[in-house]
């Protein structure tokens, strides 16, 4: 786990992308000082040991209403007050949800009550609360990607607001499947701070599936009011049928999400391994070499980002979409500290850079079966600067073949050392 | 009377206001941005991915291009605003257009592409080297497709966008360019010489236009105009729109308001 160790790897990072700043980047992280080392520790150590604090309400998207201010050249964000007593209208409270018509097809309120509110559980041993038992630490209480243990974190852990997610069988710009987040849930995320819960059980699991679809759906309709009352004023009338059509929209997005699958093409490489061959597809010198090439070539440009050989070491300086929302999509460079500051105050996390995937280290985030790989080429990962490789659409056209996706997935599995060493014992 | 001398009487006589009428309904409105900082050179890039294609064109921060002739800026988008405060219009139908957006030697040309809602905006690669296209949109669908050397990929604009929207090239991260995807077409990017011009506009009101420009990071607070200086909410100015050519002159743009 290379990046668990979270004051030596954000050390690293901030290194690496402020190296300029010099003396002023002690100033601003704050995290070299001793004093606020120990206050850190002590913090973090109060909120990880479970002082229970009162959840009424759903904090407001604060950073979200400075964004949508920024990006019209004005300081002043707008009041959610009457945003978000329409959300709670619609909603419930963290501790009281309530599922808006639309989304009672998809989520069950009997479920949700479970996950929701404060930890207990019964003598039968069934859990309540189990958002804040399993999630809110690192994911928040309202799913903001910004719980107490957040900032110690790399990468952050997922805001669910802006309803985008990385690891998924869909589209870039689908929702994920049930079965795409109940593998998150089950094999974690390897290579960050996001936990296998294979142990906690089927229902529980369930329970959760559905609140974080619901906490999805919240905070994207809160970001559309937002936008909508950027636009124009709104009575709290047609704030609640502005917020009734976003959620009817974004319910129908997560119900037909499986429909959005992406095909994953045969793999001619394994159907033509014959039965007799006990190695796996992509242990095939021509396919790895084939592969090779097309990762250093300039169809794929692979090697740009992820290095020659899938090392890592090409330079790169990029962000997710989460921390561009609020820097470079609004012209703010994520160095300027004077402008992260207002973005901090108003709910940012310090900017850390995207970095390509270090493929030598054969650790995938996404789930790693062939499929998950296919897809993770050919729809590149939503949220980031991995892009999608465009497939031919016809025999002489331009573009990539399935045939060229699964040599590349060869040789990207060839680079792991585990790969490295079992071809040369 | 003789038809000769009857006919082009009567055609004069439905000229006329014909004329007339079709001058009354439209405005043309032209401008020069003009930076009141001294022109500079931008400066140069020295690309560290594919350096062997990309180093053979000369690179340079686009951000902030000004003209050494006459301070002109390039790439201000200056626009109608129909948002909060702004303006209503009723734009004529247009036919849909497709309009493209090249990454050609290693740069995105043009730097800022304006769009209507139904137009289709075509990613191009003429370079023999593979880009990405990472455009985050506000409104209509986000994407991020990789161009493979002579592809292209189409995106169709299907809402208007909120905001300027970022477009570039995670491989070749000096390559940025913007969008502007509206839903009327009284939209310009000035040239070389900070020149736009904004034809067909409705007249006889007054219309709220916003200046946007990449440089800008706290805004355009105010500009020079006239020899009037102008103050600027949320970058955005009133202009009335005369019939015919509403010729505005300089605007003047102060030098602390854009950063290269």
């Amino acid at each position: 786990m290379f990046r668990s160790f979270p004051f030596s790897s954000s050390k690293d990072v901030e290194q690496s992308f402020d190296a300029t700043r010099g003396s002023q980047r002690s100033r601003s992280t704050g995290y070299r000082t001793p004093f606020s080392c120990s206050l850190l520790t002590c913090v973090a150590v109060c909120f990880l040991s479970g002082c229970d604090t009162s959840i009424e309400k759903f904090p407001g998207n604060d950073l979200y209403a400075l964004v949508a201010a920024k990006r019209e050249a004005d300081d002043k964000p707008v009041d959610l007050t009457a945003i978000d007593s329409t959300l709670e209208s619609l909603f419930g409270t963290p501790n009281d949800p309530q599922i808006p018509e639309p989304l009672a097809a998809i989520v069950d309120v009997e479920l949700l009550k479970r996950s929701a509110g404060p930890q207990s559980s019964d003598q039968a041993g069934v859990h309540f609360g189990l958002f804040r038992e399993h999630c809110a630490t690192c994911h928040g209480v309202d799913g903001s990607g910004k719980g107490p243990a957040a900032a110690l974190l790399t990468p952050y852990p997922r805001d669910l607001r802006p309803g985008v997610f990385k690891f998924k069988s869909t589209g870039r710009a689908d929702k994920p499947t049930h079965d795409d987040l109940l593998g998150l849930l089950q094999h974690g995320i390897p290579g960050t701070a996001m936990p296998s819960f294979a142990t906690v059980n089927d229902e529980d699991l369930e329970a959760l599936i559905q609140y974080v679809i619901y906490l999805s759906c919240r905070g994207e309709t809160e970001r559309r009011l937002i936008d909508q009352i950027m636009v124009e004023d709104m009575s709290a009338e047609s704030l609640l049928s502005a917020a009734q059509a976003s959620v009817a929209e974004i319910a129908s997005h997560w119900k037909n999400a499986s429909i959005n699958m992406i095909p994953v093409a045969a793999n001619e490489a394994k159907t033509n391994l014959a039965m007799s061959d006990d190695r796996a597809w992509y242990d095939d010198e021509t396919l790895i070499a084939k592969g090779k090439a097309l990762f250093h070539g300039p169809l794929a440009n692979c090697a740009s980002c992820h290095g020659e050989a899938g090392n890592g070491n090409a330079t790169t300086l990029d962000f997710d979409d989460w921390t561009k929302e609020y820097t470079t999509k609004l012209g703010i460079s994520p160095s300027d500290a004077a402008s992260i500051k207002t973005m901090k105050a108003a709910g940012a996390l310090t900017p850390r850079q995207s970095l390509p995937r270090k493929l030598q280290w054969g650790i995938f985030h996404g789930d790693d079966s062939d499929e998950a790989l296919y897809r993770r080429l050919v729809v590149g990962v939503a949220g980031t600067p991995m892009p999608g490789l465009l497939l031919k659409d016809k025999p002489d056209g331009v573009g990539a073949e399935p045939a060229d996706v699964w040599a590349i997935i060869a040789y990207i599995r060839s680079l792991s050392s585990t790969a490295l060493v079992a071809r040369n014992p | 009377m003789s038809l000769r001398v009857v006919l082009p009487i009567i055609a004069v006589a439905f000229a006329v206001p014909c004329a007339s009428f079709a001058t009354a309904e439209t405005g043309t409105v032209k401008a020069q941005f003009v930076f009141a900082g001294s022109a500079f050179d931008p400066a140069a890039i020295d690309p560290n991915k594919d350096a062997e294609f990309c180093g053979k064109h000369p690179l340079v921060n686009e951000r902030l291009l000004v003209n050494k002739t006459n301070n002109g800026i390039k790439n201000v988008a200056f626009f109608v605003y129909t948002g909060r405060g702004g303006s209503k219009v009723n734009p004529p139908k247009s036919e849909p257009k497709t309009v493209i957006l090249a990454n050609d030697k290693c740069r995105f040309e043009p730097h800022v592409v304006v769009l209507q809602v139904g137009d289709t905006l075509e990613i191009t690669n003429p370079d023999t080297v593979g880009h990405n296209a990472n455009i985050n949109f506000f409104a209509n669908q986000s994407q991020n497709p990789m161009i493979p050397p002579g592809g292209s990929v189409k995106v169709k604009i299907e809402k208007p966008e909120l905001g300027v929207v970022p477009v570039a090239c995670n491989i070749h991260p000096w390559m940025l360019a913007q969008v502007v995807a509206l839903d009327h077409p009284y939209a310009a990017i000035s040239d070389e010489d900070g020149m736009v011009e904004i034809k067909d506009l409705p007249v006889g009101e007054k219309l709220v236009f916003r200046i946007n420009h990449e440089a800008a990071n706290s805004g355009i607070k105010a500009v020079t105009m006239g020899g009037k200086t102008e103050t600027l909410k949320k970058n955005l100015i009133e202009i009335e729109i005369k019939p015919g050519m509403n010729d505005l002159g300089k605007i003047i743009i102060p030098a602390d308001t854009l950063t290269p």
